[in-house]
């Protein structure tokens, strides 16, 4: 079993499921190349795992989670993701190691949004990776992206579970 | 019904206060009540005397709802009884009024009561009434505490689905010499839209809601004979060529230039989101809440998220916002009603159950299991 933390949040990954925090002292090349937090080995698929967590007690505490949400649905961090997923394929593309079809998944641990507001993100992100194989690729870089949240992510990957620390994880 | 004690508080504030209290007050629809009338098995309704935002599936009676309201307003100002204008905006076969009762095997009887305040309207009727004469009417300290000038200057609306502006020409007059089967609520939206501006300049609040939807409609509107006119940059563009959602711009300058909306007037408005660009919803909303913060009360149907999450995003702490969810309830079988004033709290939201489920097929489709 491998467990991944990123602030509050907590994913464990049960054998045979393998994972890693990708952004850490690890990577190496952080002064010029932007990381996903996790990376997530799945049998068929791999997952980009970027982890934005507005209802983490501590953000709360101080108001930045009313914020970080009108700033996520407007769009303005849709770049960021973006050049994280790019420089995060980057530098796993130089270390040999893309073979499976990957999916972004974005985690925004947000009880502000609603499902409406996630399929807006979704789309948006969609555009900007872009996903699939548009004209004239021949083969994917991002095979697709979902924005979801810890509900969302614990339906979608019932044996990963998402947790969050300070509820007794 | 859950009512926020701070609602209950202003819905109530006007109540009792005798012959001193202003129109706009007094006018404020405070209870609607329903038995085995249409859609409803029983309903017990305190809005808001600020904005009302209706949702449910279709079939679950927000329409049926806000019509009765209307019917009562203006069975209040006008002197038809209340009967009589319920048949001509319900349109039951035949005028068979019994029609308007719940349909169960055997007799049955329907009860239709609105509330202002102390003062009521009330009808009640069987399933085997043939018209509306046969219904028993009662009300209730309408004539004592309105008086006649207060009644005359109060001005209540209902604009329904259909457009109707560009249609205007020749229809008044059809309507009023032919039975012709039409709701009177498309009659009464032109009457009026028809009214003449009010006379001098106008205030100060008007004039900014004026402004604002000239800004959005890049234009203002005019009325010539029986037709109605955009007049802009470019000269006198006539409704049949004015897109749809546009026109409902036009009909709400209409409304509040010619007085029609102000303090004390209540405004019922049918799926507003109809053929109007969401571009155009923030402006709509925000010239809704400029409306009620002036003291006109708000009754809106809906079936669109973004009408209700702009109201969710727009009101402020001092606007006064209920949402009424209606939705058919799974033990009794029964239409009924949940109201809150916050938005999250909207249960059942059968219009985020909607994105939901789109949501969830998204989902499904990235994890690429939707087959």
């Amino acid at each position: 079993m491998i467990t991944l933390e990123e602030g509050d949040l907590r994913l464990d990954l049960p054998d045979p499921v393998t994972g890693r925090k990708f952004d850490d002292a690890a990577h190496g090349l952080s002064h010029c190349m932007s990381a996903v937090d996790w990376i997530v080995e799945l049998a068929t698929k791999t997952c980009f795992v970027e982890v934005k967590d507005p209802d983490n007690p501590a953000a709360k505490r101080h108001g930045q989670s009313r914020e970080f949400v009108d700033g996520f649905l407007s769009g303005e961090l849709d770049k960021n993701l973006r050049t994280k997923f790019r420089d995060t394929f980057l530098y796993e593309w130089a270390c040999d190691r893309v073979g499976k079809p990957i999916l972004y998944v974005v985690i925004v641990a947000s009880s502000a949004m609603d499902d409406a507001q996630r399929i807006t993100r979704m789309d948006s992100l969609r555009r900007e990776l872009p996903v699939g194989t548009p004209d004239p690729w021949k083969r994917p870089v991002a095979k697709d992206c979902m924005v979801v949240g810890v509900e969302t992510w614990n339906k979608s990957f019932p044996e990963l579970r998402l947790s969050r620390l300070s509820e007794g994880a | 019904m859950a009512l926020p004690d701070a609602l209950k508080r202003a819905a109530c504030s006007d109540i009792g206060k005798g012959e001193g209290v202003a129109a706009a007050t007094l006018n404020r629809v405070t209870r609607i009540k329903l038995k085995q009338f249409t859609a409803f098995e029983t309903l017990d309704l305190t809005p808001s005397p600020g904005v009302n935002v209706f949702l449910g599936t279709n079939g679950t009676g927000k329409t049926h709802l806000m019509k009765v309201a209307y019917a009562a307003c203006d069975a209040r100002a006008t002197g038809v009884p209340f009967p009589e204008k319920l048949a001509r905006l319900f349109l039951p076969s035949g005028r068979n009024f019994g029609r308007l009762v719940k349909r169960r095997p055997g007799r049955s009887k329907a009860v239709a009561e609105v509330e202002w305040g102390n003062a009521r309207v009330r009808a009640s009727f069987s399933s085997q009434a043939r018209s509306p004469a046969s219904a028993t009417v009662s009300a209730r300290k309408v004539r004592k505490l309105v008086t006649p000038a207060a009644v005359a200057t109060s001005q209540f609306v209902y604009i329904p689905v259909k457009e109707m502006l560009a249609n205007a020409p020749g229809f008044r007059s059809l309507y009023s010499s032919r039975d012709i089967h039409f709701e009177e609520v498309y009659s009464d939206i032109l009457d009026r839209a028809f009214l003449p501006p009010y006379r001098g300049a106008p205030d100060r609040t008007r004039r900014r809601l004026l402004d604002a939807l000239r800004k959005v409609l890049e234009g203002r509107v005019q009325s010539k004979g029986e037709e109605f006119f955009l007049v802009n940059r470019q000269g006198k563009l006539e409704f049949t060529l004015l897109a749809e959602g546009l026109r409902k711009l036009g009909l709400l300058w209409l409304l509040i230039q010619n007085g029609t909306l102000a303090e004390g007037s209540i405004l019922f408005w049918d799926e507003p989101e109809t053929n109007l660009n969401p571009k155009l919803f923030p402006a709509l909303i925000e010239i809704l809440l400029e409306l009620q913060r002036e003291g006109v009360q708000i009754f809106v149907a809906t079936h669109d998220y973004l009408i209700l999450k702009q109201f969710d995003l727009q009101a402020g702490k001092a606007d006064r916002l209920l949402f009424h969810a209606l939705f058919m309830d799974s033990d009794s079988g029964n239409v009924a009603c949940s109201s809150t004033n916050s938005y999250v709290d909207i249960a059942p939201n059968a219009i985020a159950e909607a994105f939901s489920d789109v949501y969830d097929r998204e989902i499904r489709r990235s994890l690429g299991t939707h087959q």
